[in-house]
């Protein structure tokens, strides 16, 4: 077939005539031959899939298949008289890519560690605007509540491998007990835990009685639980951005309100907790 | 806004009166006058955006977050 493409090109007067030359040799080729046929039906399907996923690697073996479906008819042509050169180029065709397939496979099985993101240091003047951003948000609550603010606290938590651990310089007026800076809640305990795993704004308030008893909160491990204020009525905590968070905050009130209170003002907090991801997204919260 | 009370009896303890997940509704974001203020002195830190570019931001953040 190759060396009637050839006579082609030689005989043909133009261009246009020469791809139809081609397209007719190759239709005909295809037509009676069945190896043929079945290479350009392979790698027909394997575009079709290509499109249909938008899988780069289907792209890649769907021109793969196609270099080796012309290498086949044409080696298929030749016949006997298939010269050396050909085969050992055929050979490092097929060669090159099983090795290149390959690794594109592997590197979809073993996708490697995440490309480094930018982290930025928590320095002071974050500190401060993100300071001013949680006292702000806890006198809201507080106004709303009709609560004194000192009573009101805010906090920020960065995530760690497997919990969430208050960010001490990312803290207002939890000053009652140094402990409670180095709480550490497990994912899916605790009120902020919990809010974490569903990445949704969650509320609760305690049972002042029970919250003197020895027993777990909201399923937080005991030596964490017992850091934290014995003072403490309610909590309100909001995974930032919401769905996939980065960190959460906290609000918490030292004194009692009640249910339908505390759930209407989480409205109040989405523009805060806006503003806080502005100020400490990308931001290293607990460097080693 | 919608809100889905918890399961008290979960293991470990729950010690609380209510515990509640909130889903919120972008129609019930508003601007405060404190957030309006702290916008306002705080333009460089928000990329010059306004408050109310904000608010539609965050409504819009809300509305498209799936329940």
């Amino acid at each position: 077939m190759l060396r009637q493409v050839g006579y082609l090109f030689l005989d043909s007067t133009s261009w246009i005539d020469v791809f139809k030359s081609v397209a007719d040799a190759l239709a005909k080729e295809v037509a009676t031959n069945l190896p043929a046929s079945a290479s350009v039906l392979v790698v027909l399907i394997v575009v079709g899939a290509a499109i249909v996923s938008g899988q780069r690697l289907l792209y890649f073996a769907a021109f793969a298949l196609a270099i080796l479906a012309i290498l086949l008819i044409g080696a298929l042509s030749f016949g006997s008289s298939l010269p050396i050169w050909y085969a050992i180029l055929l050979a490092v065709f097929v060669l090159a890519g099983a090795v290149v397939g390959g690794f594109f496979m592997w590197r979809q099985v073993n996708p490697g560690p995440a490309p480094p993101t930018l982290v930025r240091a928590l320095d002071p003047a974050t500190i401060i605007v993100a300071v001013q951003a949680l006292e702000k948000a806890a006198n809201e609550v507080a106004l709303q509540l009709k609560i004194p603010p000192a009573k009101v606290r805010a906090s920020v938590f960065a995530p760690t491998k497997d919990s969430l651990k208050i960010v001490p310089q990312l803290t207002v007026r939890m000053n009652d007990d140094p402990s409670e800076l180095s709480l550490e809640v497990p994912f899916g305990t605790g009120v902020v835990g919990t809010a974490w795993k569903l990445g949704k704004p969650l509320c609760a308030r305690f049972d002042s009685a029970k919250l003197r008893q020895p027993q777990p909160w909201f399923g937080i491990p005991a030596d964490q639980a017992s850091k934290v204020s014995r003072d403490l009525r309610w909590v309100i905590a909001i995974p930032t951005p919401p769905i996939k968070p980065g960190f959460a905050w906290t609000v918490d009130g030292l004194v009692d309100c009640d249910d339908q209170n505390l759930s209407d003002v989480i409205p109040s907090l989405a523009l805060w907790s806006y503003a806080l991801g502005n100020f400490i997204s990308g931001v290293d919260l607990l460097p080693k | 806004m919608k809100t889905q009370h918890l399961d008290h009896d979960q293991p470990g303890g729950a010690v609380t009166d209510a515990s509640v997940v909130v889903q919120l509704d972008p129609k019930e974001i508003n601007l405060s006058p404190a957030f309006v203020d702290f916008v306002k002195s705080n333009l460089d830190r928000f990329g010059g955006k306004t408050e109310a570019d904000i608010l539609g931001e965050v409504r819009t953040h809300y509305a498209i977050s799936p329940e």
